[in-house]
């Protein structure tokens, strides 16, 4: 071997010049191609991602009643905002002043030192936290220099701080949340390794002196303080938005813990799946017939039928253990899952039965009979079945440390609609603690009585994202013509985001087109008056202490077709609106797959009976009915005896009976005798205008009944396809029902309170309105057709009305007061109709007008799930009447 | 009076001074925009590095030489350290930390390899069989272990031009070179396909094949490489001044402060500083290979030519990932980036050369004299 030669070397060292050489000189063309070349193309790439489209919230619209009074109105409110990345970095407190503080037990910042909100103040705790920061590090960098055994504490000062518990041996354990958490977080931050048990680290931290105290002789004092006011300020904006800390801070990492919790559900209904499709048979002994008990135990051997004995005999055959291969313990293992399966039969364990817990804590080998201890011990049973992959299932108190360290930077909103005061609280604790607060200003919705819910089922409520939930807010909500523009269309505004993180228009902004605000006819304090006398009625007439039974009830003034009043009970208080809201579509969806599984022919028709009854039930009890407006639509009001005035009326107009013509009611249960029309009526004879019904025919009856204003449109209240389909259902009802008002006619107090206002109008036309005024563009939809009543009918109709009210005066005491009010009007009394839950089942009407010798209003109201009969009603809707008169004197 | 070598030496000097003040001043703007204090940090270590730097210079070479392997040895004892208690950042174990400061062993692992290879083969006789490799082998396959465990792929790769660098100045023949490359290159792809981290193979596939990705995908996959191109892009022909880079203000692009310094330079001083930059660094190679020529210690030659070779290499994989030409990886920019284990690093390096530099010519018996060599190239 020789020595290469220096040129040899220099040559190559040239080479290796050259060759750099040629590098930068590519990469400078690359540099040039980047930023000078394709420079445009990156500027419009940069410029688009900074820029964004902002929303600018239309106004809108507010519902008022006749004489202005606001029932639903737009107000400024603001959302709540914490940008996690922001909130984590800084209340990562740095996990070592946690630490010095729950070490040197530290009290907390007194009171008076914190600033009360002047912004010099602000600044000066602004610079202070800064400096805090600053020194955490150098405090960071002496514990990390301490020997473990020097990081010394008591135990049960800790235990009591972080809540936590000391076990017998020794060993202390703190629960996964609040400040327990941050302890543990800062404990992993401290320790010199990755991974380390909490309560590992703890016990050895636990073991000797105090000489941190000496070490952490810094400003401590000041820093641990300020940690802890920190933290306390976390729990008075938690306590500001009313939510405890830990269930706020989830609200927080809610998109996150959500989707945790999701994989977690969907994995028990897989488990829970498993289990059902195993379902053979039963061995709940419990419901063993007592010949199946017998079968069991001679399958046992068991001398006895008597259940413990071959419960005990069952499960020790279960406790027996198999042969020890794999295959053999798998094998068990998979009996044991479908005996457990069998007993559970497709619930899941959540719902397993309280008898039912020792049998499958057996089954599984656990000794306790907490029925949670179970349940996890269930669940990871089955996860060891191969097909279950561990990682799938993400437990959320572990996920949640580890998501704490996650950087997210979008902001998540933590409450909506918050007050001014929760809003200044937050924008102080933005700018003092810059713990990643945000306030954005908005428009939120304010209800009148929501306490109450006066009128909330007609006026409807509005969801969180503002979309309209139901009522007049759902019907008025679009654009003419289908509604009145009360939502009005948001404007907007494109902005990019300057290097200081500010924003600058870019062009001229989209203004919002605010929403239309509304006048409706409706009077609220006499609709709240009648509320009030509804809901006396129901409670005095209706089951008691049954919440689902419920009442309507509608006054119209007569001279223009207003509605004064739409009254349904019970009423639905806001704050439980959106439930009963959401349960109402839910069981809505169940009865049409139900009916779907019986049109397939999956399901036989006593299952689907079953299911609907149930659904029924549901229903019921949930009182999520609006009983004034269109409550024919459910098909189970019936105006009972109501009907009969339409009916005579018709029947003289048609000339088929003269009024006078004596009838002999024969099948009437009442056993009327001899009756002419007058007497029928008063006395609501049934077997008459069964008879007149037959004279007449199903189809003339209800096509009278339609032009008087039944099965007709109401502007925003009663669609048109709903009373179209109520016309058509009604016609396959027999004429003897229809005219006594039973069988398939369905109707509501708007509907009949119209036709009363109609007759008392001599048939002139009227169409009822809710809404009063909506604007310029504003326009009625529906005009109705005159029906018209000749005098001397109408008179002798009158006639028999007034009659009809002194007559039930007789009966009903409490109607007597109220005659000299001139009431004209019918009672009704339709039965059978809630066959479903109790044994009262009538629907008791009062329908009318007053008074009568000049009508200035129409009444109806009813009371469902009744003993009583309409002549009960009649003193309530009385004394509706006079509420009315009272404010309007005739 | 201006001798050669003293001009020599203080060009070197001039250039590494207006790098490191300028990088200062890029670092200023982005450790406001980062909320954090790199510049303070940064400030001390270039302080302790001119004190590393003038101690190494005023040294000589031969005595530094003769601490090669206890530099060597030194620098896997601190590897052995890290990888049993080492201090993780980012899910690997890069630091440990001495005395309050957090240092990276592999960086000064570099140092201590050049000297421990220059000394290993400077009495290189010409290398052109196996046996002759087996010593640089030797002594580059511990370090490069003990790296790639750690994991920190971008410093092991880092190694290879460097070794086979001073093995081809060192004078190798070129089949056994072509042979070890080749086989290299079979051994990387092979370990690209299997051993890679997903993420790994993600970085470099979204390199590769970045323009026929979708946007979305772009986003995700390549979303660091999309920023650090977009910072480029965006900085035109002379950029948005010293601390007013969009980019850099609205927080889009993570490692600024080292592993994508060069974006955030680009950014605010355009095509114009960039290639500037670039050609400072390239002049800084040349300088050093230039003071490789003027030495006649075979040792310092190959020592001054390896530093080249690493800070040229190095420079130019930062400049490529900046670039999106060489997939993803976390390279500093000598001399520039944040971090006072590369800088200190680098500074013992330039002290080294500048000791070499600013000596008079050391002539062995048995090397060939000035004037020989001088007709032997002339002829």
């Amino acid at each position: 071997m020789a020595q290469p030669s220096p040129v040899l070397i220099e040559k190559r060292l040239t080479r290796l010049v050259l060759l750099f050489g040629l590098g930068a000189l590519g990469l400078i063309v690359r540099l040039y191609v980047v930023a000078v070349a394709q420079s445009p193309d990156w500027k419009k790439a940069v410029d688009d991602s900074r820029t964004k489209v902002f929303r600018i919230p239309a106004r809108r619209g507010d519902i008022v009643d006749r004489s202005g009074t606001p029932l639903a109105r737009t107000i400024d409110t603001y959302a709540v905002h914490v940008r996690p990345s922001v909130f984590r970095e800084s209340n990562r407190v740095d996990a070592l002043g946690d630490c010095a503080t729950a070490w040197l037990g530290l009290s907390p910042l007194p009171t008076d030192s914190r600033p009360t909100g002047a912004t010099d103040e602000a600044a000066r705790r602004l610079k202070y936290y800064h400096a805090v920061y600053e020194q955490r590090s150098a405090l960071a960098r002496k514990l990390l220099g301490l020997r473990p055994a020097d990081l010394e504490f008591g135990r049960e000062a800790l235990a009591e701080r972080f809540r936590g518990v000391i076990a017998p041996e020794g060993r202390l354990y703190v629960s996964n949340s609040g400040l327990a958490a941050q302890l543990k977080r800062s404990l992993l931050a401290l320790s010199d390794r990755d991974v380390v048990a909490t309560t590992e680290v703890l016990t050895r931290r636990l073991k000797s002196a105090a000489t941190v105290a000496e070490a952490l002789a810094v400003d401590e004092a000041a820093l641990s303080s300020s940690i802890e006011a920190e933290w306390r300020e976390l729990e008075d904006l938690a306590r500001a938005i009313k939510s405890d800390l830990d269930e706020f801070l989830l609200v927080i990492f809610g998109g996150e813990i959500k989707e945790a919790r999701h994989i977690e559900e969907r994995l028990e209904d897989l488990i829970d799946d498993r289990i059902a499709v195993q379902n053979v048979g039963t061995y709940d002994f419990g419901a063993l017939t007592a010949e199946d008990l017998a079968e069991k135990a001679r399958e046992l051997e068991v001398p006895s039928t008597d259940l413990d004995r071959v419960e005990a005999a069952w499960n020790a055959l279960l406790a027996l253990e198999p042969a020890g291969s794999e295959k053999a313990a798998a094998a068990d293992r998979a009996r044991r899952v479908a005996d457990i399966g069998q007993i559970l039969r497709g619930r899941p364990m959540a719902r397993a039965l309280d008898f039912e817990v020792p049998s499958i804590a057996r089954l599984l080998g656990v000794w306790s009979k907490d029925p949670d201890v179970v349940k996890r011990a269930l669940g990871q049973k089955v996860r060891t079945q191969p097909e279950f992959k561990r990682s799938d299932y993400i437990a959320p108190e572990k996920e949640w440390p580890r998501r704490l360290q996650f950087k997210g930077s979008y902001a998540q909103e933590i409450t909506q609609g918050a007050g001014f005061e929760t809003a200044q609280h937050v924008w102080s604790l933005f700018g003092l603690g810059r713990i990643g607060f945000e306030v954005e200003a908005g428009l939120g919705r304010e209800y009148r009585d929501p306490e109450h819910g006066s009128a909330s089922l007609l006026i409807g409520r509005l969801t969180k994202r503002g979309d309209p939930l139901g009522g007049l807010e759902q019907a008025l909500n679009a654009p003419p013509p289908n509604g009145v523009g009360l939502e009005g269309t948001p404007g907007s505004v494109r902005r990019i985001q300057e290097i200081d993180g500010s924003w600058r228009e870019i062009d001229a902004p989209t203004p919002p087109v605010h929403g239309h605000s509304v006048k409706l006819t409706l009077d609220v304090l006499l609709q709240e008056a009648v509320e009030g006398v509804l809901e006396r009625m129901i409670s005095e007439l209706g089951v008691p202490g049954d919440p689902s039974v419920g009442g309507g009830a509608c006054i119209i003034d007569i001279e223009n077709g207003d509605i004064l009043t739409l009254a349904s009970a019970p009423r639905v208080p806001d704050a439980v609106y959106h439930d009963r809201w959401s349960m109402a579509e839910r069981i809505g969806a169940d009865r049409e797959a139900a009916r779907h599984l019986l049109r397939a022919g999956i399901w036989s028709k006593s299952e689907f009976e079953i299911e609907m009854n149930r659904l029924g039930l549901e229903d019921d009890a949930k009182y999520f009915v609006e009983r004034a407006a269109d409550a024919g639509r459910y098909g189970y009001y019936p105006p009972g005896s109501v009907m009969k005035t339409f009916v005579a009326l018709l029947a003289l107009q048609e000339g088929v009976v003269d009024p006078k013509e004596h009838f002999v009611c024969r099948t009437d249960k009442r056993r009327h005798g001899t009756v002419d029309m007058h007497q029928a009526l008063v006395v609501s004879c049934n077997a008459y205008f069964q008879d007149l019904g037959m004279k007449l025919g199903t189809q003339k009856v209800i096509d009278y009944a339609k032009r008087l204003g039944m099965f007709t449109e109401v502007d925003w209240l009663i669609a048109p396809e709903t009373a179209e389909a109520r016309y058509r259902a009604t016609l396959s009802g027999s004429p003897k029902n229809v005219a006594i008002g039973q069988e398939s006619i369905s109707t509501s107090p708007l509907e009949v309170a119209s036709m009363m206002a109609t007759v008392a109008r001599r048939g002139r036309a009227l169409t009822p309105r809710i809404v009063l005024d909506a604007g310029p563009d504003f326009a009625a939809k529906s005009a109705r057709a005159d029906c018209p009543i000749d005098d001397q009918r109408y008179e002798f109709l009158v006639a028999s009305m007034r009659e009809v009210v002194t007559h039930a005066a007789v009966a009903e005491k409490r109607l007597k007061p109220f005659l000299a009010l001139d009431i004209a009007g019918k009672t009704g009394t339709a039965e059978g109709y809630f066959e479903k839950r109790h044994a009262v089942e009538n629907c008791a009407w009062f329908a009318g007008f007053a008074p009568a010798a000049a009508p200035r209003f129409a009444i109806a109201v009813f009371c469902e799930h009744t003993n009583a009969m309409g002549k009960n009603v009649a003193p309530f809707a009385a004394e509706m009447i006079k509420a009315t008169f009272d404010r309007y004197r005739p | 009076m201006m001798t050669p070598r003293r001009i020599l030496v203080l060009s070197i000097l001039l250039i590494v001074g207006l790098m490191v003040g300028t990088s200062l001043l890029v670092l200023n703007g982005v450790s406001r925009t980062m909320g954090s204090n790199e510049i303070s940090t940064q400030l001390k270590w270039v302080a302790i590095s001119i004190v590393v730097m003038a101690v190494f210079a005023l040294l000589p070479f031969r005595w530094i030489l003769g601490r090669a392997y206890f530099f060597y040895a030194l620098g896997i004892a601190l590897l052995l350290a890290v990888m049993f208690g080492g201090k993780s950042i980012n899910g690997s174990a890069r630091w440990i930390v001495i005395g309050g400061f957090s240092l990276q062993p592999s960086e000064a692992m570099k140092f201590a390899y050049l000297l421990a290879l220059a000394r290993v083969l400077r009495f290189g006789r010409e290398i052109d069989t196996f046996v002759d490799l087996m010593k640089p082998a030797l002594l580059v396959l511990p370090p490069l272990a003990l790296i790639i465990l750690q994991p920190n792929l971008s410093t092991t790769i880092l190694f290879l031009p460097v070794t086979f660098g001073v093995l081809y100045v060192a004078g190798a023949h070129r089949r056994p070179m072509l042979v070890i490359l080749s086989a290299v290159a079979v051994v990387a792809v092979v370990g690209a396909v299997f051993f890679l981290a997903p993420y790994q193979k993600d970085r470099i596939l979204s390199t590769i094949m970045r323009d026929r990705l979708a946007p979305a995908e772009r986003q995700r996959e390549g979303y660091q490489l999309e920023q650090s191109l977009r910072s480029i892009g965006i900085g035109g022909f002379f950029g948005a001044g010293p601390g007013d880079g969009v980019q850099n203000n609205l927080d889009r692009l993570a490692f600024r402060h080292n592993d994508f310094i060069f974006a955030v330079f680009v950014e605010e001083f355009g095509f114009f500083g960039g290639a500037l930059l670039m050609l400072a660094v390239f002049l800084l190679t040349a300088l050093f290979v230039r003071t490789a020529y003027t030495t006649r210690d075979p040792a310092a030659r190959l020592f001054v030519a390896g530093a080249a070779i690493l800070l040229g290499s190095q420079s130019l994989i930062h400049f490529g990932v900046n670039l999106g030409i060489i997939p993803t990886t976390g390279m500093t920019l000598p001399f520039f980036s944040a971090g006072g284990s590369s800088l200190l690093t680098f500074s013992a390096i330039l002290g080294t050369v500048l000791s070499v530099a600013r000596r008079p010519l050391t002539v062995f018996a048995g090397d060939a004299n000035f004037e020989q060599i001088e007709r032997l190239r002339r002829g």
